[in-house]
């Protein structure tokens, strides 16, 4: 009898499957575009995802993160590893309840293949670009920017700026003067999501 | 200031002015100023932008110290908040 892993993924091209599988891609971050962006490379069969972030699950947090209000008050990357084993109980989540910092970025997104950004900051968007920049230029980093507002579908879009850095989102609407509301956020992490398969199926 | 493509293209063969690229598009600018004052006459808020110059990116905190060479090729990357 067919797996019932087998069977999920019996709708992909089949040399695709195994090639998710072993992939390792990080997340840093789990609000917006970290859990939305989770969710999509779970359910796609990515192997292992490496996800931290220091913060914990509020009410306001729903009007676009993937979480729950029975998770309100639980640490973001506890109830987000929850979520991704219902989804898809055959990868794995390695979780990290911190703060990332310069000094912790490397160590912990060490055995990546690539990362994708998903802090709330810009302070934060570009200590990461500088860090992993200097520490793997030669691993993709897939940034978000532009995620704010409702509508302007076109203006989403994904560049690549320099190296192996790309950059997602309409880079114009700032979260700090306009509210993020759920589908322009997911917009922007199902970019980052589908740019991260393109790197990790490029070479098939 | 944009200034005519003629100069641009002086600055690229080693004149006395370094470049800005912002949204794909090329300025010349006077040299001897640093990140920040260029930024701050394009504009553009220090805080928010990533600078590269000649192709290696400069510590935001030196922004306000860094003098821009002669000639040198400077790229500005805007991104805005929101995760």
């Amino acid at each position: 009898m067919e797996s019932l892993e087998a069977a999920m993924f019996s709708k992909h091209d089949p040399a695709v499957v195994p090639v998710l599988k072993k992939a390792r891609v990080g997340i840093a971050g789990a609000g917006g575009l970290g859990s939305n962006a989770a969710v999509f490379l779970a359910r796609a069969g990515v192997g292992t995802l490496v996800l931290a972030d220091y913060d914990v699950v509020e009410p306001s947090n729903l009007n676009r993160q993937h979480f729950f209000v029975d998770q309100i008050g639980m640490p973001k990357v506890e109830a987000l590893r929850d979520n991704l084993l219902r989804i898809n109980p055959y990868s794995s989540y390695e979780i990290h309840h911190l703060k990332l910092h310069k000094e912790n970025i490397p160590a912990i997104y060490e055995n990546v293949e690539m990362l994708v950004e998903a802090f709330d900051t810009v302070e934060m968007k570009l200590l990461l670009i500088e860090t992993w920049v200097r520490r793997f230029p030669e691993k993709p980093l897939i940034v978000g920017s532009g995620i704010a507002g409702y509508g302007g579908n076109n203006d989403c879009r994904t560049e690549r700026i320099f190296g192996r850095v790309y950059v997602c989102g309409d880079n114009t609407s700032d979260a700090v003067i306009i509210p993020p509301i759920a589908p322009k956020v997911a917009l922007v992490a199902a970019l980052q999501a589908n740019q991260a398969l393109e790197l990790l199926l490029e070479k098939k | 200031m944009r200034r005519k493509r003629g100069e641009a293209w002086y600055a690229k063969k080693g004149g006395h002015m370094s470049i800005l690229v912002f949204n794909n598009e090329e300025v010349c600018e006077a040299g001897d100023v640093t990140i920040h004052q260029l930024l701050i006459s394009r504009g553009l808020n220090p805080s928010a932008v990533m600078i590269r110059v000649d192709g290696r990116i400069i510590d935001r905190d030196s922004y306000a110290t860094f003098v821009i060479p002669a000639g040198a090729k400077v790229k500005a990357y805007p991104f805005v908040g929101g995760g």
